[in-house]
């Protein structure tokens, strides 16, 4: 039975001076998956855009163009969304997972052999370089032969336990080893270092952007990072395909989490980024609600 | 055979004997281009007999002239002019290096038939990715490489070429065989510099030039240029034609000179990325007549600066949305971004299996050996024997990784190799392993000896749009300096011309102007672009800025320097004054209660260039503006705006509390700034061809001129009728004291002072000399259509004396502080739709933005 969320996303801008020109890109619309139906979904830019243009990028994630070049103030995006969320991942065997040295060898080129269209996210990328520091940290969980998930699903226990979410800790440009090391962040730092963790072991897995469900049904705990856009990860399995893991929350998505776009990183799903003229300073508030629709 | 008749020798064995003499062997293991088996090798033979030896004895003259010529050229594009900036890094040896026609035809093929194997690649990457489904190359080298552009995936730039220049770094082996060591996909440099050297190193040796038939450059940069317009998509000019522009990094770029020779000798604009915008998927100039449709880019700048809002996004230096643009099929940009991954060391091991399978054919001229470790068993059979080769980086430099220069394990103790070796264990895909390689050296002319040095030889491909790719015939040599191995120009080595011989026709096409005919010179007017007028226009409010804030403390110092005692409403005036103008802080001791701290304040904050009105702020301001427009000025003026006045910056660095007089030391700093201020007023009134650029720069002097005179103004009049020493002042403050004494002595006139300085036509001071020149230089602007001209922001007519001189019971002139503050606003408004209308372009054409 599907359960129906709707998602309200609003970023605003407030500039010290005005802003001659603007062009920005965002990626607010969740993708359509089979597990995930997009009902609708609705952009409301203000002041209105010169130029407004949708496409499918690269990652298949669908991306919007704007720009406005009347002088403005202030930049308000709304993206509000209907999906409808098959439960998902609910039949993953860790233990029938190949031994993750396999994956590994499988992303390596050799002269003649096809390669993995996946060993694309198992390349470092400008937000997650590749670190000694996280390939001795997850190294602990991969014992040799140990099946894939298996040693995933502990490496997302161990950051789970051993990382504090703290709002505000970090920054967007806080590199990924300062989180580390300070053993505290948010959502995205989570999802990067897991990324991180695996890349340096030669696995691949991509970053996800989406949202939480804002109040959870009666009886379970309200989720860390509903009130904002939520990040996690996902780490390709051969036997499983791409599956999702939220160190945030230490729980694999089932029916909660809305995805919106996937990547190698942020940098690559960033909600909503821009270039602008003039300007100078700037104040960001970003509101997010996600509700159910009935239908529970 | 030489007929010369002064020639000295016997026969052309024993000249060649002397000139083998003269020569210092080369190093063993090197391939000696100058002479085989004892004797000359012909190309050089031929070279040194055309010289003769008269040629020979006047070589240190020819090395002097062409140094010359370089330190000229310099001077012509003012790179030397920033006592800051960088330097020009260029250094020229005299003599040619001289390649025959068997060894070019072996390059040449060999090149030609890379480029277009290069080319082949990136379209396979970009499109199909066979190479990767057939394990012929892997994708650490392509998604594993910074620079391949995911957003570009799908993309196929016009008639299929991204390498519109392909550049490689040829090296000669001992065993005379030419091999590739390094290629140069994105944005080769060295165009401009061979073209450069060619410029001067042929003037040295007219006769050589033209007797060993030294094939000519010129047609070769005319197909770059017909590629560009053939691909281009039409332009919107009434016969069609694409307009195309050199985009640069700017003038801190260390190869800005070459960029700056380029566009020149190619007649193509010459702009950085803020004079390009990005409208509906379009590319456009901003030039002061609006913006003008762009087609096409030859770019100097690397992929990852090109776009900010897709690409790294702290770049200044791009266009943001010309990823889009091109995408959309709208501008050629050359080369095609996203080329760079070609330029990894790690590919050029895979290169032979690819040109089997794309080409049918094997490679015609082979890579310097290489083993990219993130392939197991290429790492495992290069590192027995690991002393032979040389360690490179296969990625960039990048902000995230750590990166390294490339190590030469032969001279790397075996401790430290072990570490390199665990390094490449854990992280094998990051490392690359080539061959070493002695260098051929080549004959240099050093203290009337020819010195062997270390060369390589820069070799330019161009696309001719329909799948072929022809050879520059030439290039760019570099040498090593003196005992180094290592070709390269910042390590203080040098460059030589490159004389590719030939035995069929000399192709004389020359891209030189012809003689100019009268109608050609109606249109000779550049477009000036809204980034130039831009900096022009900050030139003139930061000079005047400057001026007025030098002149006013210089009439303060002098005051409470001279004067004990001052009347209350004086004090009042200069504190109004020093306060509006920004040379005190607001939170300033009070004049009144302690003069000696106000005036060390004001003292103070004259030298400190982080006071955002201070007059060291202004002077910054003005040679960073200045900096940007370096072209367009005249040496004298660039000296002038762009390194600071010696006094004055000396003043400043060491005023302090300890010094023993501080204001006769600021008094005499200022004045020596002063006379520079003028001297640069001076060369922007008499010096400047009077075209649009000049115009903003009178236009920006001007609307600050309005807006410290007026102000000036309401301070002298804020509480009440000025007298005495705050009349004198104001005369003063308006640089109007000598005309009003030599027309009213001493008489104190209130409506004498407002007309002079209110509403004297003839006094380049008075408010209405100032409103009339921007209403004459406003309307002579390109006007756009459907927008009212900006001289309807201008108040009409002169002001009424009677009104002006108006007192209300209180002694107050209520309506001259309200005309003040209209023209104080006038003037703000005039800067903002100046901004908006002709330097930013973003105010709608229909709707009428200011009131």
């Amino acid at each position: 039975m599907p359960t129906q969320l709707y998602v309200a996303h609003e970023t605003t801008y407030h500039y010290a001076s005005r802003v001659d020109l603007a062009q920005h890109l965002a990626w607010l619309e969740p993708v359509s998956q089979p597990w995930q139906q997009l009902e609708s979904c609705a952009l409301t830019i203000t002041p209105e855009p010169a130029y407004l243009s949708r496409v499918t990028d690269y990652f298949g994630n669908t991306q919007h163009r704007f720009s406005i070049t009347a002088p403005h103030d202030a930049l308000c995006v709304k993206a509000e969304s209907v999906v409808s969320l098959s439960p998902r991942f609910t039949n993953v065997d860790p233990a029938a997972s190949p031994a993750w040295e396999a994956v590994r060898a499988a992303m390596h080129f050799q002269v003649g052999m096809p390669f993995a269209p996946e060993s694309e996210f198992a390349y470092p990328s400008p937000f997650v370089p590749l670190l000694r520091q996280l390939h001795d940290y997850a190294l602990a969980s991969f014992m040799p032969e140990r099946p894939l998930l298996d040693a995933v699903l502990e490496l997302m226990h161990r950051i789970h336990r051993e990382f504090t979410y703290a709002a505000a800790s970090t920054e967007v440009s806080t590199p990924v080893l300062e989180a580390f090391n300070a053993r505290m962040g948010v959502c995205q730092d989570f999802a990067h270092i897991m990324i991180g963790c695996l890349r340096a072991l030669g696995l691949p897995a991509r970053y996800v952007s989406g949202y939480l469900l804002t109040d959870p049904p009666p009886g379970q705990p309200r989720l860390l990072g509903a009130d904002a856009s939520h990040a996690w990860l996902s780490v390709w399995c051969p036997v499983h395909g791409w599956v999702d893991l939220d160190p945030t929350n230490d729980v694999v998505p089932t029916c909660a989490h809305v995805v919106v776009a996937v990547g190698r990183d942020y940098g690559d799903v960033t909600p909503l980024r821009g270039v602008i003229q003039g300007g100078r300073d700037h104040t960001l508030d970003v509101a997010v609600s996600v509700l159910p629709l009935g239908g529970v | 055979m030489s007929n010369n008749l002064a020639f000295p020798f016997d026969d052309d064995a024993s000249f060649a004997a002397s000139i083998s003499n003269l020569a210092v062997p080369v190093r063993s293991g090197h391939y000696d281009e100058l002479r085989a088996a004892g004797s000359l090798r012909e190309p050089y033979r031929r070279f040194f007999e055309t010289l003769g030896s008269e040629g020979m004895d006047d070589l240190e003259r020819r090395r002097q002239a062409a140094a010359k010529q370089i330190r000229d050229n310099g001077v012509t594009y003012n790179v030397y002019a920033d006592a800051n900036g960088p330097s020009r890094p260029w250094s020229l040896d005299l003599l040619p290096f001289v390649l025959d026609a068997a060894d070019w035809q072996q390059i040449e093929h060999g090149v030609a038939q890379r480029a277009s194997l290069l080319n082949a690649i990136l379209a396979d990457a970009y499109g199909p990715r066979q190479l990767l489904h057939a394990g012929l190359l892997p994708a650490a080298l392509v998604q594993g490489h910074p620079g391949y552009l995911r957003s570009l995936a799908g993309y196929t730039p016009p008639g299929g070429v991204y390498l519109h220049i392909a550049a490689f770094d040829l090296a000669r082996a001992p065993d005379g065989r030419w091999c590739v060591v390094s290629q140069r996909t994105q944005a080769p440099s060295g165009l401009g510099y061979a073209l450069e050297n060619r410029m001067i190193v042929a003037q040295q040796f007219p006769k050589a030039f033209r007797e060993l038939r030294v094939q000519h450059l010129a047609s070769s940069y005319r197909k770059l240029l017909d590629t560009l317009y053939s691909l281009s998509p039409a332009g919107t000019s009434p016969d069609g034609a694409p307009r195309i522009v050199l985009l640069t990094a700017g003038p801190y770029n260390e190869t800005y000179f070459e960029h700056a020779y380029l566009a020149r000798y190619l007649g193509l604009p010459l702009v950085e990325g803020s004079d390009l915008t990005v409208r509906d998927d379009k590319l456009y100039m901003k030039t002061l007549s609006g913006l003008e449709p762009v087609q096409a880019v030859l770019r100097r700048l690397d992929d990852d600066f090109c776009d900010p809002l897709e690409l790294r996004p702290d770049s200044t230096l791009g266009v943001p949305g010309l990823l889009q643009a091109v995408r959309a099929g709208n501008v050629l940009v050359a080369n095609a971004l996203g080329s760079s991954f070609l330029e990894s060391p790690g590919i050029l091991a895979f290169l032979p299996g690819i040109a089997d399978h794309l080409l049918g054919e094997p490679l015609a001229l082979p890579s310097l050996p290489s083993w990219w470790c993130g392939e197991q068993a290429a790492m495992e059979e290069a590192l027995l024997d690991l002393k032979r080769h040389v360690i490179k980086p296969t990625y960039p430099r990048q902000a995230t990784q750590t990166h390294f220069e490339p190590v030469m394990c032969a001279s790397t103790p075996t401790s430290a190799l072990a570490g390199w070796q665990s390094r490449m264990q854990i992280n094998p895909e990051a490392y690359t392993l080539q061959d070493y390689l002695p260098l051929s050296q080549v004959p240099t002319w050093t203290e009337q000896r020819l010195v062997p040095r270390a060369a390589m030889v820069r070799v330019f491909a161009i696309a001719d749009g329909n799948g072929h790719w022809s050879v520059l015939p030439g290039g760019l040599t570099r040498i090593a300096s003196r005992d180094q191995q290592i070709v390269s120009m910042q390590h203080g080595g040098s460059s030589l011309d490159t004389w590719v011989l030939t035995e069929g026709e000399v192709d004389t096409f020359s891209m030189l102007p012809g003689k100019l005919r009268p109608e050609d010179l109606a249109n000779r007017r550049g477009v000036i672009s809204s980034r130039a007028a831009e900096n022009l226009f900050w030139m003139g409010r930061y000079a005047e800025r400057a001026e007025t804030g030098v002149r006013l403390a210089r009439l303060v110092l002098d005051w409470l320097n001279a004067n004990e005692r001052l009347p209350a409403d004086f004090i009042a005036t200069v504190s109004q004054l020093c306060l509006r103008a920004g040379l005190v802080p607001v939170d300033a001791p009070e004049l009144a209660a302690n003069p000696w701290a106000f005036q060390q304040k004001l003292i103070a904050a004259l030298g400190d260039a982080d006071g955002a009105t201070s007059v060291a702020f202004n002077l910054d301001a003005l040679a960073r503006s200045a900096a940007q427009i370096r072209d367009r000025l005249s040496p004298d003026h660039a000296r002038l705006v762009l390194a600071p006045n010696a006094p004055f910056a000396n003043w400043a660095e060491r005023a302090g509390p300890e010094s023993r007089d501080p204001t006769t030391e600021a008094m005499t700093a200022l004045d020596q700034l002063a006379i520079d201020l003028a001297a640069i007023s001076g060369e922007q009134a008499d010096r400047m061809t009077r075209d649009d650029g000049w115009r903003l720069l009178t236009i920006g002097r001007h609307i600050e001129r309005l807006a410290a005179m007026s102000s000036a103004m309401s301070a002298a009049f804020h509480s009440g009728t000025p007298h005495g020493p705050a009349f004198d002042l104001l005369l003063g403050v308006f640089d109007s004291a000598i005309t009003y004494r030599s027309r009213y002595q001493r008489h104190e006139e209130i409506p004498a002072l407002l007309d002079l300085l209110a509403r004297e036509k003839d006094n380049p001071r008075s408010l209405r000399f100032v409103l009339r020149v921007l209403r004459r230089e406003l309307g002579r602007l390109p006007t756009l259509p459907g927008v009212a001209p900006l001289t309807e922001l201008l108040p009409l007519g002169r002001p009424d004396l009677a009104m002006l001189c108006e007192k209300d019971s209180n002694g107050y002139h209520p309506a001259l502080i309200d005309w003040t503050l209209k023209l104080q606003r006038t003037a703000m408004q005039l800067s903002d739709a100046i901004g908006l209308r002709y330097f930013s372009h973003t105010h709608d054409v229909n709707q009428t933005f200011l009131i």
